[in-house]
């Protein structure tokens, strides 16, 4: 479904990803890891076009990304939840997630796609008429999540979404994702705690300086001696 | 080389500083008949006064021309001009060079008040007589000199004479006892309501509301609100233009009941004012130093001549209107022209003693009014020499024109007083 | 009493006028986090086209409104995609070339305008100007009103339309967050481009209504955009009703201030608010550069 052949890329003249490739299928969870600054963010930004490479390219089922301007890409069926949420803060949790849906498809399913949100994450509805910049962090999360998928997406990457909440709230985010998974949306989650990162993914790749150094199905990298040492300390 | 070249440079130096040296300091005696009789003009046709000094000019030398004066007494009129840059310094040595090196027997000159005072000190240590024009300064004739003339122009102070005496006879007299004075709030504004306020008072006048205001607000009924609680019986603006018409038309919105608006001349004479304040400018009064309407008119030389005329053949001519600057040239040149014909005409051959003596008797109507060239004193204790006393001219738009109210031998049409803002 | 409601009728109908001119200004820097010194000679234009609408097609200012909007919309929307919009890179904004940029802008307008009408006054007497209403003692002038009304009728709209449609909340959204924005799928750039077409528009319209009350010159902008500006930061940025509570707040206080301190400090009071908005409540301005 995705496909990142090769790329490299560049802030200014500094480079963040070299020679990346990363491949998602159609209905599978694929996680990424990494320590702080390995280039996830910047290779998921990549994806949603506020970057470009200056090698390899992205294709997206038949559409090569890397010549779609950026706005096109919710159109294509991306949903990008990006790290720290970015919510519209002074607008209500309902203008908030009438905003995932601006797409033509999207729009025309507006309502049934808010009765769906609602039902996943009840709090957003009690919530509705709140403005997002005073939801708590779980709820601010749910809020993002769910403006994502109110634009129907065929594929959601999700950054960081469990970051700076409680534990019992991280496991609700890794149900949430499946969840999402097995309504027949493909999901590639960028995750800093790498034991639900892989718990719950189908496929993993790791990502170190801006390089990918390993891949493979969750289970086999949980039990890999290598991430073993360097993300888990045993 | 080098050397060579110095030598020719200092040469030419001195040779330049020897003219006016050489020059005879007494005014030369009469010339064979052959010889032109020569006027100097010095204006300031450069700088930042050009447009009034072109003004001056270009009126002066119309009135030689509009009187046919080309020759007297079989001798050619030959016309010089110097551009004095607007410079005081300049000013002094054009005048110098008129009278010496170009040796003319009279000079016509000065706009602004610093270039016309260094001009008329050298004409008179040179010993030529010379007809000042504008310069505005009281003091510009304040001392006795033999060879300085001034007549078409009005010292400041007297700037608004027509008005006082329009206030005196026809506006007191009227029942008008409250005023309340607006004025702008930059320093030609507050400087002018300075002086108004004193002669105000002087005249029993109560100031009812006394206020300065931005000209360039878009709404003055705040202050107009004001004005009308004071109620006034007469409303004096100090304003510029487009304030002079936003200010009339929100008065008369407001239902000002007064018996008159004198506006300070600046906007309230401008064709703009009109447009500005449409119908609601009627019955505005308002001063001016000199309007075309003037009902002055006369014959010199034998040609017949009328303010309306004047301002009628600058138009076509220069294709813009005349002001009082203008006015104050035509007038100098009219004033020399009788001069001259009557220095001749008493038999005596033309040189700068008998402009002179012709210049002390002058007694003539101009387009500026009446000129006499006499010492007068006025009621601040100013004395001036050699000075006439132009009118000055109350106005009054009536029926969306400017019409000349005051003073009354001067007047286009009678005034309409009382001249509430609203005649419904 | 008639004094006092005087003033304070004043002021309400000026501060509407203001408010419909801030409002435009106070949209394109919520969307742009710039301010943008072209909008008074922006407005101007739309007072000349005004102008040459009444004069050679006989339309009244209020008939000429809708025409001018429409063609200063046009102008506001290729002026910011062509010329400032392009000074903007995602990567390399520097905010204050494009302030700057804005600024040659107004002037180079005003040159222009200048060359075509020259600097003198054009006084128009369209049908309702110097009519008056009387009213227990106080007065309102018919084209203040109308204004005022048309103005509220804008910012009422206006409100409606960022509220309640999809575009006017991308315009929010873009205001409020434009990389989240564009990954809503929203064309931030046309987003921008339409906004500035829009604050234009309704600079203009408030140019328009000021047509009947005022006289126009080139330079007649320089005072509205102080007050515009005066008002975005009262107001806050993007906040329809922060910019029409702002514009009556700043049209009663120049109105009071006049009638009650003297009318040289009408025009002065408006900085004083402005001094004390940015040395109280410095929120307005935290956020233009907190972006
Ligand atoms: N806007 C930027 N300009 C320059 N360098 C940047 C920029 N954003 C990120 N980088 C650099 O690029 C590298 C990758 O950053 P990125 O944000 O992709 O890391 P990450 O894997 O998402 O880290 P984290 O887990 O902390 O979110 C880092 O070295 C970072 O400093
Ligand atoms: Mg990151």
């Amino acid at each position: 479904m995705l496909k990142v052949n090769n790329i490299d890329v560049y802030y200014a003249d500094v480079q963040a990803l070299w020679d990346v490739s990363i491949e998602v299928k159609q209905g599978e969870i694929v996680s990424l890891v990494g320590a702080n600054g390995a280039g996830k963010t910047t290779l998921l930004n990549t994806i949603a076009g506020l970057l470009h490479p200056t090698k390899g390219n992205i294709e997206f089922l038949e559409h090569d990304l890397t010549v779609k301007p950026n706005h096109r890409r919710a159109a294509l069926g991306i949903a990008h939840i990006p790290e720290g949420r970015r919510l519209f803060p002074e607008m209500t949790v309902k203008q908030n997630l009438v905003m995932g849906s601006m797409s033509r498809e999207a729009k025309a399913k507006r309502e049934e796609s808010m009765d769906w949100v609602f039902s996943l994450f009840p709090v957003l509805k009690e919530r509705t008429w709140q403005a997002a910049g005073t939801l708590s962090g779980g709820e601010a999360q749910m809020l993002a999540i769910g403006r994502g998928l109110m634009a129907r997406p065929r594929l959601v990457m999700m950054d960081e979404p469990s970051l700076g909440l409680a534990p019992n709230l991280v496991e609700d985010v890794m149900k949430i994702t499946k969840e999402v998974n097995s309504q027949g949306i493909t999901v590639l989650l960028v995750e800093q705690n790498i034991m639900h990162a892989l718990r719950v993914c189908n496929r993993a790749y790791v990502l170190e300086t801006g390089r990918v150094t390993l891949e493979g199905p969750g289970e086999e990298l949980l039990t890999n001696a290598r991430i073993k040492e360097a993300y888990m300390g045993i | 080389m080098k050397k060579g070249l110095l030598s020719i440079l200092v040469v030419c130096v001195v040779a330049l500083l020897a003219i006016p040296a050489c020059a005879p300091a007494k005014p030369s005696p009469a010339k064979p008949s052959v010889e032109p009789i020569k006027v100097g003009m010095n204006f300031s046709l450069t700088g930042s006064k050009a447009k009034f000094g072109e003004m001056n000019m270009n009126s002066a030398t119309l009135a030689f021309s509009d009187f046919g004066i080309d020759r007297i007494n079989d001798r050619p009129v030959k016309i010089t001009e110097e551009d004095n840059r607007s410079e005081p310094a300049t000013a002094k040595s054009a005048e110098e060079k008129l009278a010496t090196a170009n040796k003319v027997d009279l000079i016509i000159g000065g706009y602004s008040s610093s270039c016309t005072e260094p001009m008329t000190s050298a004409a008179e240590d040179l010993g030529i007589p010379h007809i000042i024009v504008t310069g505005s300064k009281d003091a510009i004739t304040g001392k006795p000199l033999e060879w300085v003339f001034s007549g078409p122009r009005v010292p400041a102070s007297h700037y608004g004479d027509a008005m006082w005496e329009f206030i005196d006879e026809v506006i007191i007299p009227g029942g008008v006892k409250k005023v309340a004075l607006l004025y702008e709030m930059t320093d030609w504004g507050t400087s002018s309501a300075k002086s108004l306020r004193p002669k105000l008072e002087e005249r029993g006048l109560e100031i009812v509301y006394d206020s300065k205001y931005n000209s360039e607000a878009t709404d003055f009924k705040p202050m107009l609100s004001k004005v009308k609680a004071a109620d006034p019986d007469m409303v004096i603006p100090v304003s510029y233009l487009t304030d002079a018409g936003l200010l009339v038309r929100q008065a008369t919105g407001l239902e000002l009941d007064i018996l008159a608006w004198i506006g300070q001349a600046g906007g309230y004479t401008m064709p703009e004012f009109a447009e500005l304040a449409g119908k609601d400018a009627n019955l505005i009064f308002s001063t001016t130093n000199w309007n075309p309407k003037a009902a002055w008119e006369g014959t010199l030389n034998g040609i017949k001549w009328s303010g309306k005329k004047y301002s009628d053949e600058y138009v076509e001519k220069y294709d813009t209107e005349p002001d009082y600057h203008g006015a104050q040239g035509y007038a100098a040149g009219q004033i020399a022209v009788d001069a001259l014909l009557r220095a001749a005409e008493a038999g005596n051959t033309i040189n700068r003693e008998s402009i002179r003596d012709a210049l002390d008797n002058t007694d003539l109507t101009t387009v500026m009014g009446v000129i006499k060239h006499h010492k007068w004193t006025d009621e601040m204790g100013h004395h001036y020499y050699h000075q006439g006393l132009p009118p000055t001219y109350v106005i009054q738009w009536q029926d969306m024109a400017q019409e000349v109210v005051w003073p009354e031998d001067a007047a286009s049409v009678d005034y309409i007083f009382p001249a509430p803002l609203l005649e419904q | 009493m008639a004094l006092f409601g005087q003033t304070f009728i004043t002021g309400v109908l000026m501060g509407g006028i203001y408010a419909i001119i801030a409002i435009g200004m106070t949209l394109v820097m919520g969307v742009m986090k710039i301010i943008n010194l072209a909008h008074g000679a922006l407005m101007m234009v739309g007072m000349y086209i005004c102008l040459v609408l009444f004069e050679h097609a006989g339309l009244h200012p209020y008939v000429a409104l809708i025409p001018t909007m429409i063609a200063l919309f046009i102008i506001g929307y290729l002026l910011q995609k062509y010329s400032i919009g392009r000074v903007s890179g995602v990567e390399t904004i520097i905010p204050e070339s494009q302030v700057l940029l804005t600024l040659a802008l107004g002037l180079a307008i005003t040159e222009v305008i200048r060359v075509i009408f020259t600097s003198n006054y054009q006084i128009i007497h369209p049908a309702l100007t110097g009519e008056y209403w009387h009213l227990a003692g106080m007065t309102i002038e018919i084209p203040y009103l109308i204004g005022f009304v048309i103005a509220t009728i804008f910012v009422a709209l206006l409100h409606f339309f960022l509220a309640r449609t999809d575009l006017g909340q991308s315009v929010i959204a873009t205001s409020q967050d434009k990389d989240a924005a564009v990954y809503m799928g929203i064309n931030a750039e046309r987003i921008t481009n339409f906004t500035f077409g829009l604050g234009t528009a309704l600079a203009a319209a408030g140019g328009v209504i000021l047509m009947p009350l005022f006289y126009l010159y080139p330079h007649v902008w320089h005072p509205y955009l102080m007050k515009a500006f005066v008002i975005t930061i009262l107001g806050g940025m993007g906040s329809t009703v922060g910019a029409l509570s702002g514009g009556l707040i700043l049209g009663l206080a120049e109105s009071f201030g006049s009638t009650y301190w003297g009318p040289q400090w009408g025009e002065v009071i408006g900085f004083i608010i402005f001094l004390l908005i940015l040395l109280f409540l410095p929120g307005g301005l935290k956020r233009i550069i907190g972006r």
